[in-house]
């Protein structure tokens, strides 16, 4: 998933190299706000271990092996603000020395890897933890390495280096396969660590509100960022629905919410689409937020996750 | 083998000898007797293990490698966006690129074939996902050759688009191979820390570079040892060994951690890691700057 | 034993390590320590032996002031407490089992200067500490090297030249020679026997033991079982077999000439 140089067009590898500066800046500050004495040798070990894990590869098809990428382990072990600086340490040293990843596109690769991947784990993790930790950990792994590289292909397409429906259909089918295998790594792992070293999970604090902010903060401009895709990928789903019959049936109500997938009375197709993004991921957000507090309000008595 | 004692024995100084076409330098004492002492102390002495293969060159002496590690960093990084910012279509500027490239790779004493070599790496890659590129339907240059047999059709500007990814990584990562063949990596953290980059980072940095050796290897170890054994089983069965063995790896990291956080406070460590020596800007880092930023601009902006 | 008679001990015979009394649990509760009394006089090499799980590396963080147990420790006179905490560390070196551990910045010069820099010295005084320490190990030539390129060996050496630097009193080493080929752990004991600090080694060579310490003390089970002259603790059979040990080689050769 590391993007050489060449294939993001100026705009794109300087607003994602800006988005990846700001967003490391901000997690540097809350580091350093729970830093302990003993954080810099355990990032740097770490850090290391994210490097080696990910020279574990798996044989997907055929011939083809997929890799391990760590972001969602690292966010779930360590919390979302270390991982992210961990993972900017291997995306780096990547890029530097062994010359995966190119170095104007070293911002996007970050912004993907580092910033996106970790926080969509995280966030995932938190909010299904309440329900099962194992599925938890798998749904963490498998959406967040879906969700980057749609980030990849959706840059990819800003750029003008690939058409985005072809792009955004191929890295996405392969990347379900590599995330469910990513997923089933990270499930195994944290549950073999709650079995032996519970106390090394960290990820396993509360959400703060703050934290919740940022992320939701994030979850939306990504939404915003992926709207694209709405207008380019169900064109085929819409074809296959169509074809068979019931999507007569199924926008009869949808279109009454939100007629043909943008906000009436916008005029700029952009901001009509990413809108239309936006009020999807807040109510999903929103179911998962609603689902977890009646989960919790049902296990009052209870244990807790 | 050369050696020069025009200094006190008291101190250490720099002992060049050359390995092959490459001059080393490493810090040395000698003793009077080390002519007469056993030639097994002197081997000893200069052995190399070089463990990480893109540290081959870093520990050479040339006058790009006695620059420091700011100068070359923000150089280099600065003639990589450079390429990036050039139009595909003005193929003779790359030209320019790749000979300005290898002059600093011929001064800096590192094989330009070492380079060409190591930036074979990232072509797969690129190839792969240029194979995806060139099926772009609308592009600048709308000519389409038809393929008859393909339902796509390679576009004029697909193919642009490719040389354009192609030749801009490729210049890429011949100018990091150069980058780190000149720089020693602690060198290059410590011109981190210079440039005021959080102590969070360069600590980890450190860290990250000191362990990775070392977990590497303990994954080496575990796959081989998964591979000595695994015979059959599915693909599920095969992910879930792998989450024990990331698992098991994972706590060995984290208590080797504490070990080392332990170790730092045996010895004093509070909190801050302090350093000593300040590299400072020489005359020939003001020099190379500007010579590399005037030629770099003619290169970018000269209009044939 | 009473503080009167203690004072009075450390005052004539100049005890470096006093410990009486010292017990340590562990958070979950588990006995690691049941009283250590240990005095140690100043350069004397103290072997410590006893199977795994004794409570050996226990004991040695507790005299770097790493663990803190209760009891009465005092280490040249200093009581474990926060303030004398960095003085204890300058005073007392503590070599861990695995290099790798101790051995965590990018080059050996960093490394060996770590110590001294924290402990507040200037440019010319860390660098002249670093090149003293490093020459008595013998790993000069490696100063701008990183770790990652030595031998097993040569970071066992570094790695005592990390602590050597600081300018202890007392030396600790755990398990020195361990997993160190023939050449490397002869190399290693005639260092030793030129050093002339007080020293406690833990250990599970007991040929080493026996040909670098005068004093061997056995810790099973927490506690201490024998503490005695190495040539006369090394040959009694029945001890060290009831602890897990066994007789070392050269009290066998030993035996058979004598």
């Amino acid at each position: 998933m590391h993007i050489p140089d060449g294939f993001l067009d100026t705009k794109t590898w300087v607003t994602t190299a800006a988005a990846a500066g700001i967003a490391i800046t901000y997690a540097v500050r809350r580091a350093n706000q729970e830093l302990e004495e003993k954080d810099p040798p355990l990032m740097g070990v770490l850090a290391a271990f994210i490097f080696a894990a990910q020279m574990l590869n798996f044989p997907v098809a055929g011939g083809t092996s997929g890799h391990f990428l760590g972001a969602a382990l690292a966010a779930i072990l360590i919390g979302p603000w270390r991982a992210m600086l961990v993972m900017l340490s291997v995306v780096g040293v990547q890029a530097f020395l062994f010359g995966d990843g190119g170095i104007s596109a070293l911002g996007a690769n970050v912004f993907n890897m580092a910033i996106i991947a970790p926080s969509v784990a995280y966030l995932i993790y938190g909010v299904i933890k309440r329900f099962s930790t194992p599925v938890a950990a798998f749904s963490a792994g498998l959406v967040s390495t879906v969700v980057t590289a749609l980030v990849v292909a959706v840059e990819l397409y800003l750029s003008g280096t690939a058409p985005l429906a072809i792009t955004a259909s191929l890295m996405t089918g392969w990347h379900i396969v590599i995330g469910a295998a990513e997923g089933l790594i990270t499930a195994t792992t944290i549950g073999y660590l709650a079995r032996v070293r519970p106390d090394l999970i960290q990820g396993n604090a509360a959400l703060d509100v703050r934290s919740i902010a940022v992320f939701s903060s994030i979850s939306i401009a990504l939404a915003v960022f992926l709207s694209p895709l709405a207008s380019s990928l169900p064109d085929g789903l819409e074809r296959v629905a169509h074809d068979l019959g019931f999507i007569d049936r199924a926008t009869g109500l949808f279109n009454s919410l939100i007629p043909d997938y943008a906000v009436p009375g916008l005029r700029n197709e952009w901001l009509a689409t990413g809108l239309a993004g936006l009020v999807g991921v807040c109510i999903a957000l929103g179911v998962g937020f609603g689902l977890a507090g009646i989960a919790r309000r049902r296990q009052v008595g209870g244990e807790t996750g | 083998m050369d050696s020069q004692h025009t200094h006190d024995d008291n101190e250490i100084h720099f002992h060049d000898h050359a390995h092959g076409a490459v001059t080393h330098r490493h810090a040395h004492y000698h003793q009077h007797a080390h002519e007469k002492a056993a030639d097994k102390k002197l081997q000893e002495a200069h052995r190399h293990t070089h463990t990480y293969s893109f540290e081959l060159y870093a520990y050479a002496d040339s006058p790009i490698h006695r620059l420091d590690a700011r100068t070359k960093t923000i150089a280099l990084v600065a003639l990589i966006l450079a390429v990036v910012l050039t139009p595909a279509a003005e193929v003779w500027r790359f030209g320019l690129y790749f000979t300005a490239i290898t002059l600093l790779y011929m001064i800096a004493g590192v094989p330009i074939t070492f380079g060409v070599k190591r930036s074979l790496i990232v072509l797969p890659f690129v190839l792969f996902a240029g194979a995806l590129l060139v099926f772009m339907p609308d592009k600048p240059h709308p000519e389409t050759y038809n393929l008859g047999f393909a339902r796509y059709s390679i576009t004029h500007g697909g193919l642009y688009t490719l040389f354009n990814a192609l030749i801009k990584s490729w210049l890429s990562v011949l100018t990091t191979i150069l980058l780190y063949s000149t720089t020693p990596f602690p060198k290059f953290v410590k011109g981190l820390e210079l440039i005021r980059v959080p102590q969070v980072l360069t600590m980890l940095f450190s860290f990250l570079y000191r362990f990775m050796w070392v977990l590497t290897s303990e994954v080496k170890t575990m796959m081989r040892a998964r591979d000595a054994r695994a015979f059959g089983g599915g693909r599920i069965w095969h992910l879930k060994i792998i989450g024990q063995m990331v698992g098991s790896l994972f706590i060995r990291s984290y208590e080797r951690a504490e070990r080392v956080y332990a170790a730092m406070s045996a010895r004093g460590y509070d909190g801050t890691i302090k350093t000593l020596e300040v590299p400072a800007f020489a005359a020939r880092d003001a020099v190379f700057t500007v010579l590399f930023f005037v030629t770099l601009s003619i290169i970018l902006f000269w209009r044939l | 034993m009473d503080t009167v008679l203690h004072t009075v001990l450390d005052t004539v015979l100049h005890t470096v390590i006093q410990a009486v009394g010292l017990t340590y649990r562990y958070p979950d509760g588990t006995a690691a320590l049941k009283g250590i009394d240990l005095a140690v006089r100043e350069g004397e090499r103290v072997a410590l032996l006893g199977p795994n799980g004794a409570g050996k590396s226990t004991f040695l963080m507790h005299l770097n002031g790493t663990l803190r147990g209760e009891g009465e420790l005092l280490l040249d006179g200093l009581a474990p407490t926060k303030q004398n905490l960095k003085k204890i560390r300058g005073l007392v070196g503590l070599v861990f089992q695995d290099p790798d551990d101790q051995l965590f910045l990018t080059t050996v010069f960093d490394d060996v200067a770590f110590g001294p820099i924290n402990q507040g010295l200037n440019e010319a005084e860390v660098a002249a500490h670093v090149k003293d320490a490093l020459e008595v190990v013998d790993m000069l030539w490696a100063t701008s090297r990183s770790a990652h390129h030595l031998s097993f060996g040569e970071k066992k050496r570094v790695a005592l030249a990390t602590v050597l630097s600081m300018n202890p009193k007392i030396l600790v080493l755990d398990e020195p020679t361990s997993n160190l080929d023939p050449r490397a752990r002869k190399r290693l004991e005639t260092l030793i026997l030129e050093l002339g600090h007080t020293m406690i080694i833990a250990t599970h060579n007991l040929d080493f033991a026996w040909r670098t310490c005068d004093r061997s003390v056995i810790l099973s089970g927490g506690k201490i079982v024998a503490d005695a002259p190495t040539r006369e603790l090394l040959v009694d059979r029945e001890l060290l077999e009831a602890h897990g040990l066994e007789l070392p080689l050269s009290a066998e050769l030993e035996g058979l000439r004598g």
